[in-house]
Order: structure tokens, then C-alpha cells, then sequence
């Protein structure tokens, strides 16, 4: 077991399986500086998958795919806005809407693409490239799992970056966090919470719609009903344990994708009843989302 | 000196028919500090967040520098030069000082904050105007006094040459209170044209150059500190009220139904209730009269369970220390709220739902409600106390009297044996003020106690047997001969230009 935890696929694999689990952290991450939860990740992610994937097999085109896949998070997103800032819904209970109204959507629009069928193996994505970096990928374990992976995880990378910056370094990044922190303090000179928490939540779209695309058009070839799993919420809950701080969020995400790909990975390796492996990722959805229960509770009292 | 700002005939009239001001004026001359002073309701705030575009006028006009002037908005305020610092700040804990400085006009090189820029600004306004603050300190670890002068550099970065600040003593410790006045002088030197909401009479006298006194919604007056003294300004401030006749039999009272015993509520700074001791008896209405801020609600709010203090509290002869607001009810206490929308009533439920909501629990066969037993009591309730709406109207489409009487009901249908009123007429119609009072009064000839808290000098004088007045804190008179005080005599007691020896 251990050779296989050491071993380059391990990480390789870690790293994969980590991912969309980022992208959906980093989505998690930018609402709630702006002081909304947007629990719909999870949908989101679903309806950019399934775009990406149809869109990207009959443009023929990755890029335009991956471009419809962020629309599509973003439109998303943009419903919750409508919903929960424009109509004054109430935050949670929109979300969980828009999940319902996800997993319907995503087995609707394959089923009429599709000609009845649940999932678009029959029409395969355009993949997003894998990017090998010369040299670099060369390097003994660590050096494929790293530099030589898809083009989303470098994209995750840049992302990062521009989220530190955003956050720190922009007017609007000051903005977001008035609007989570104290949104009076910002109405009371001239900042409209309503812009800013829209603002945030196209920003949270597209990073959902990337963790989408990246599910449906370099992880698996193909969209499949209930391909997103639960990864939504974990993302969700990666952003709670990592405190809104982006790298320890992405750790978290990371230690996430970890024990997601445990689940799947050990099933060969270890002599381990599959039946409890397959459980892991689900017990962590629970345990994922009783920490961020107790952590939105502990900011609230 | 010239006329910088002038306010004539500023009328407001809210949604729901209160008045808050009346024909109002208010001007302003380059480089003085004023100050608005006035009773609680009196409607200095009101005039002032109109000032400020908080609020817009029923009637009336504004001018600025002899131009007519429409403050449409606190953005539209701000473009003029108008900065106004709240009571409670609005401060952006987890940002460091100078981003709340610069909050919503932040410096900016390219698309990146420029830091250095900001707090370079933030420092030399510290500087210039000798305030110690640390612009790279997180606005939550500050004590209040400092997070007070972030809010006035805020306006300062605003280039703000009109600064209104309401109540700026009121959380502040002497010290830092004398430092205040030290950094407003200074503006005042720099051009600077200041205006503080106050009803401190010692801060008038010590930093002001001119007043403005407001009662009632209206000016009644503006002074020159220099010719009043403090006597003057107390009369001016309270002025003479009617008193309202109200029939009520010479007062019997009878055994004690609470009683507080060097109770102490700590504040920032200052306690909010210093070692304060008053008994309340049966068969008597006490009033519990001073200027807002100076303990009486901290008193209503230990009374009625819903704050922590030291000392002792003893409602119908048990310590409620510990006990929940339930069980104190349950001993025989009565409340009726300050704030009916929030406390006094649940918004979303009809008058029935209000009506019943104190003990519904109670009125259970098998663990389902006595619908019909409650149907019939809240009709009758609402008979009885002639409120205008039917049993199922949701509460909130009644006017601010109705609402008020449906709260009355409901405390006052529990047979109490003591009743904390807390400005029961406040905002209501005179008809129901007329109706309330009567209730209370008949209570009162029953054998039950009263606790009244009023900002209303003709309420207080019409309805209390006894008046404890608080000041700072402290019980700084008690009055038992009600009959033969003026108001004038009140208005120095709640202003603390005098105290009862004996009093405390």
C-alpha cells in the first residue's frame, strides 16, 4: 500500500482527482467574502459540464466548449443573484433549488441532445489538453504529477494567484469584503452591495464552470448524470476549513481530492471490502458539510 | 462671520403619520461649532440625516453658500462637503484603518490599491489633526475612542467641510472625551465648520459657539453660549408642557413588587448603571424619567431578564438572576416594549397570533391549541381595548396606535401584578395615548405595581406617583411630591445641572 501512496501515479492521480474540488473551493471562497453562500455550487458544476460537453464535441473545438462551460456556471449563478439578491429569497433555500433544478436540467438537455440517453459518451468531449512542460516533467515522482497535467490545473494556478491579488491588492477586492464583512458600513459611503455581490457571484460561476469542465472534458471523456457527485459541497466545505484563506483552502481542497481518489484508486491495491472504500467520499460530503455547518454557525454566534 | 448653510422650513412627515420635524430652520456659519440640543424625539437627529441626505424632507428648503441645494443622497452630501459621523460606526472591523479611511474612494495606481498612498494620506491627516491612530491597525482591535476618530478621518478623506456628528460623547470616557474636543477645536482652527447632536449641557457650554435648540420638532431658539447660563438652556431645552388630565385616586401603595439593589451593568468606559438601588410597590406608577442613554433602559432591560449585571434584582419577591424571561413572566411581570415592531410584536403574524403568542402553550387540550377558547379571547381582547382591525388582519397593516394597543392587550390581559410600560404612547395617536394611560391607571387602582419609562415630560407628570430620575447612571433625584415639581425642576435633574443629595 505504501509503494502505491509513493508512487508518481499517487500523486498524479491526488492532484486530478483535486481539481474540480479547487475550483468549486475558490468559487465557495469568492461568494462568501461578498457575504452570500452560493450552495449551488454543486449545480452549477453540473450544468457547466454537461454544456462544455456537448458544446465542445459538436463545435469540435475545446475552447469554445470550455467558453460555453463558464457561460453556463456563470448563468447559473447569475439565477441565485436574481433569486437571492434581487428578489430577496432567501440565500439557502434558492440554492437548494437551483441544485434540484440542476440534476433535472443536466438529464433533460442530454436526454433531448441525445436522443434518450443519460450520459454523452456517445457524443465524446473535445478534451482540454494535457500540458507537458520539458524538462520539468522529467523530474522523479513529482515532476509528471505536476508539470506534466492538464491545462486546468495551470489555469487553477493562475487563478489562485489572481484571487490573492483580487482579494488584497483591488478596489473591488476591498469592496467584496465590505460586503461580507460589514455591507452598512459599505452602503453608507456609496459602495452598492448589490453590484458587489453580483460581481462576486460571476466570478464564482466561471470558477464552477471551470470544476464543471474540467469533470466532463478532461477527467472523463464525456458528461455522465450525477458526474459532480458531491464534489461541490466538498469544495464548499474545503473553503470553510481553509478560513477564506486561499492557499490554505486550496490545501484543503487538495486533502479532499486526496481521499476522494483513495476511494476509488484503492480498490485494486488494497485488500479493503470496496463496498466501505466507495463510502469514503460520501462520509467526507458529511463530515465536509457538519464543519461547515459548525463553522457558519460559530461566525454567526 | 458669514452664513455658510441655511435650513428653512423643513417639514418631515414619515409614512405612518408621525411628525418628526415641523417647520424647522437650522443655519450654519463658516468655522463655529454648533450644536443641536434637545429632549429625546425632539427631532435634532431627524433635521440633521436630512442635513446629511439620509432623509428627505416632506417641505422645506436647503441652501449652501446662498445657493439653494437638493441633498438628495449621503453621496449627494458628501460632493458637497457634508460628512456626518454616526452614533454607530460603520466600520469595516476586519480592514485595516486606512482602507476604512478610504473605503468607496480608495487610491488607486493602475488596477492595484495603492497602499503606501493611503496610508501616507491617513498618516498626515493624524498628524495635522493630532489624532493618534495607526493606520495599519485593524479597525477591530481599537477602542472606541479610536475607532470614533477613524470614522472622522473618513470624513476628512472626503475633503468633508461640514462635519455633523450625533452624540459623539455619549460612548466615550472623559479622557478620551476632552481628547475629542482637543482635535474638533483644531478642525474648527482649520476651517472646518462642526455640528454636534447633544443634550450634555457641560459639553454646550465648554465647546460650543452657538446653539440650536429644538423641542417638539421645531427651533425654538438659537443662542450664543456665551450669553446663557446653564439654568437657561435647561428651561429652553424642556420647555412647559401641558399637562394632560388624567383621573386617578390618591395613591395607596403597597408591598413591594421589585426591587434592585446596587446593580451595576458595565459599559465601555463608563458603567451604564453604577451601583443603582430603587424599590417599585404596588398600587403605584414609579416613572423612570432622564435623558436616553443614561441607564433607565439598562434598568427596564435587568428588570425584564434580558441583560446580565451584578448586584441584586428581585421581581415579586424572587431573584431573577439566572431565571429565564418565561419565568419571570411567569412570577406575574407584564412587559410592554420600547420597540413594538421589533420586540413588541412579530411582524408576519396577524393580530390573533400576536395576541396569543405570550401563552398559547397553556391553552392546550391533548397538545392541540383551545382554538375556539383563544378565537373568542382575542376577539374579546381586541373589543375591549377598541383596536381597529380584525382577528385574522396581519399586524403589520395597522397604524402605529393599533399596533400599540394590541400589544397593550396582550400584557395587560395576563393579570400581572407588576407592568414595566417602556414609553407605552411613543409615535401613537393622542385618542390611544388617552386609552393607554386610563388602562394603566385602572391596573394601577387594582393593586398593581407600575414601572413607567417616558421621554414624554407631560406622560411622566400626568401618570407618576413617584419619579426616579437617572443621570449618568445614577439615581441623581427621586421625586415623591410630583404635584408641586415643575418641569423646569425635572428638566435640571435629567440634565444634571442639579442631583438630590439624598438620593442614591
Amino acid at each position: 500500500m505504501l509503494d502505491w501512496i509513493f508512487s508518481e501515479s499517487f500523486l498524479m492521480n491526488v492532484i486530478a482527482y483535486a481539481i474540480p474540488i479547487v475550483f468549486a473551493a475558490y468559487a465557495s471562497l469568492i461568494s462568501n467574502k461578498a457575504g452570500i453562500s452560493a450552495i449551488n455550487i454543486e449545480g452549477a458544476m453540473s450544468i457547466a459540464a454537461v454544456t462544455g460537453a456537448l458544446v465542445s464535441h459538436y463545435a469540435n473545438s475545446w475552447v469554445i466548449g470550455l467558453t460555453a462551460a463558464v457561460i453556463a456556471g456563470i448563468l447559473m449563478m447569475m439565477l441565485l443573484a436574481l433569486a437571492a439578491l434581487k428578489l430577496r429569497a432567501d440565500n439557502f433555500l434558492s440554492g437548494i433549488a437551483l441544485n434540484t433544478f440542476a440534476t433535472g436540467a443536466c438529464l433533460l438537455i442530454v436526454k433531448v441532445v441525445l436522443d434518450g440517453r443519460t450520459d454523452s459518451s456517445t457524443a465524446p468531449s473535445v478534451k482540454v489538453p494535457n500540458v507537458d512542460i520539458p524538462l520539468l516533467s522529467d523530474i522523479p515522482v513529482i515532476g509528471k504529477a505536476i508539470f506534466g497535467q492538464n491545462l486546468l490545473f495551470f489555469i487553477a494556478l493562475i487563478v489562485l494567484g489572481l484571487l490573492i491579488l483580487l482579494i488584497n491588492r483591488t478596489r473591488l477586492g476591498v469592496q467584496i469584503r465590505t460586503a461580507g464583512y460589514h455591507p452598512e458600513a459599505g452602503e453608507s459611503v456609496g459602495v452598492s452591495i448589490r453590484r458587489t455581490r453580483t460581481i462576486a457571484l460571476i466570478i464564482c460561476g466561471a470558477m464552477a464552470g471551470l470544476g464543471g469542465a474540467y469533470l466532463s472534458m478532461a477527467n472523463l471523456g464525456y458528461f455522465s448524470a450525477g458526474m459532480v457527485s458531491g464534489r461541490g459541497f466538498i469544495g464548499i466545505a474545503a473553503e470553510a476549513m481553509g478560513a477564506g484563506m486561499p492557499v490554505k483552502t486550496t490545501l484543503f481542497a487538495l486533502l479532499f481530492g486526496a481521499v476522494d481518489y483513495f476511494a476509488v484508486g484503492g480498490q485494486t491495491v488494497l485488500s479493503f471490502p470496496y463496498e466501505l472504500l466507495n463510502t469514503l467520499p460520501y462520509l467526507m460530503t458529511l463530515l465536509a458539510l457538519t464543519i461547515y455547518a459548525a463553522a457558519h454557525n460559530k461566525k454567526k454566534g | 462671520m458669514s452664513e455658510l448653510l441655511c435650513m428653512k422650513g423643513i417639514t418631515k412627515r414619515y409614512g405612518n403619520g408621525v411628525l418628526a420635524n415641523e417647520d424647522a430652520s437650522f443655519s450654519l456659519r463658516e468655522g463655529e461649532i454648533h450644536a443641536i440640543a434637545g429632549e429625546n424625539g425632539a427631532g435634532k437627529s431627524t433635521l440633521m440625516k436630512i442635513l446629511f441626505g439620509a432623509e428627505q424632507p416632506t417641505e422645506g428648503t436647503i441652501s449652501l453658500r446662498g445657493k439653494p441645494v437638493k441633498i438628495s443622497s449621503p453621496r449627494v452630501a458628501t460632493e458637497l462637503g457634508i460628512g456626518m459621523v454616526y452614533q454607530h460606526f460603520m466600520l469595516v472591523d476586519e480592514l485595516p484603518v486606512y482602507l476604512n479611511v478610504f473605503l468607496g474612494v480608495e487610491k488607486r495606481k493602475g488596477l492595484l490599491l495603492d497602499k503606501q498612498a493611503m496610508i501616507d494620506a491617513t498618516r498626515a491627516l493624524c498628524e495635522k489633526y493630532d489624532m493618534p491612530v495607526d493606520p495599519t491597525a485593524l479597525c477591530g482591535d481599537l477602542p472606541v475612542g479610536l475607532r470614533q476618530k477613524v470614522e472622522i478621518l473618513k470624513v476628512l478623506a472626503r475633503e468633508a467641510k461640514i462635519i455633523i456628528l450625533d452624540e459623539p460623547t455619549a460612548v466615550l470616557t472623559p479622557q478620551e472625551t476632552e481628547q475629542l474636543f482637543h482635535q474638533l477645536r483644531i478642525l474648527r482652527d482649520n476651517k472646518h465648520t462642526i455640528v454636534i447632536i447633544t443634550h450634555k449641557l457641560k459639553e454646550m457650554k465648554e465647546l460650543c459657539d452657538r446653539i440650536t435648540i429644538m423641542r417638539q420638532g421645531k427651533t425654538v431658539g438659537v443662542v450664543d453660549v456665551c450669553d446663557v447660563d446653564e439654568q437657561k438652556l435647561s428651561e429652553l431645552m424642556v420647555g412647559s408642557t401641558v399637562r394632560l388630565k388624567v383621573e386617578k385616586a390618591p395613591v395607596r401603595a403597597g408591598e413591594v413588587v421589585a426591587e434592585m439593589k446596587k446593580v451595576t451593568v458595565p459599559g465601555s468606559g463608563k458603567p451604564k448603571l453604577d451601583s443603582v438601588s430603587f424599590v417599585a410597590r404596588a398600587g403605584e406608577i414609579l416613572c423612570l424619567a432622564g435623558v436616553e442613554g443614561n441607564g433607565q433602559q439598562q434598568a427596564i432591560e435587568c428588570l425584564t431578564g434580558q441583560i446580565a449585571y451584578s448586584g441584586s434584582v428581585q421581581v415579586l419577591g424572587e431573584e431573577i438572576l439566572g431565571k429565564s424571561i418565561r419565568k419571570i413572566r411567569d412570577l406575574g411581570m407584564a412587559h410592554i416594549p420600547e420597540d413594538r415592531m421589533t420586540m413588541g410584536t412579530d411582524q408576519r403574524a396577524s393580530l390573533h397570533e400576536n395576541l396569543i403568542s405570550v401563552d398559547f402553550d397553556r391553552n392546550t387540550r391533548l397538545g392541540f391549541l383551545k382554538s375556539k377558547h383563544l378565537k373568542a379571547r382575542s376577539e374579546k381582547q381586541l373589543k375591549d381595548f377598541l383596536v381597529k382591525g380584525e382577528r385574522q388582519t396581519p399586524i403589520s397593516m395597522l397604524s402605529g396606535g393599533n399596533m400599540q394597543k394590541v400589544v397593550v392587550a396582550r400584557e395587560l390581559s395576563q393579570q400581572p401584578r407588576l407592568v414595566i410600560a417602556n414609553q407605552p404612547t411613543r409615535g401613537v395617536d393622542v385618542g390611544a395615548i388617552a386609552f393607554i394611560h386610563e388602562k394603566l391607571v385602572e391596573l394601577r387602582d387594582q393593586g398593581c405595581g407600575i414601572i413607567l419609562v417616558s421621554a414624554d415630560m407631560s406622560e411622566v407628570f400626568s401618570l407618576a406617583d413617584r419619579i426616579i430620575v437617572f443621570h449618568e447612571g445614577k439615581i441623581a433625584a427621586e421625586i415623591t411630591d410630583v404635584e408641586n415639581t415643575t418641569e423646569q425642576q425635572l428638566g435640571r435633574y435629567m440634565l444634571g445641572v442639579e442631583r438630590m443629595e439624598a438620593a442614591q
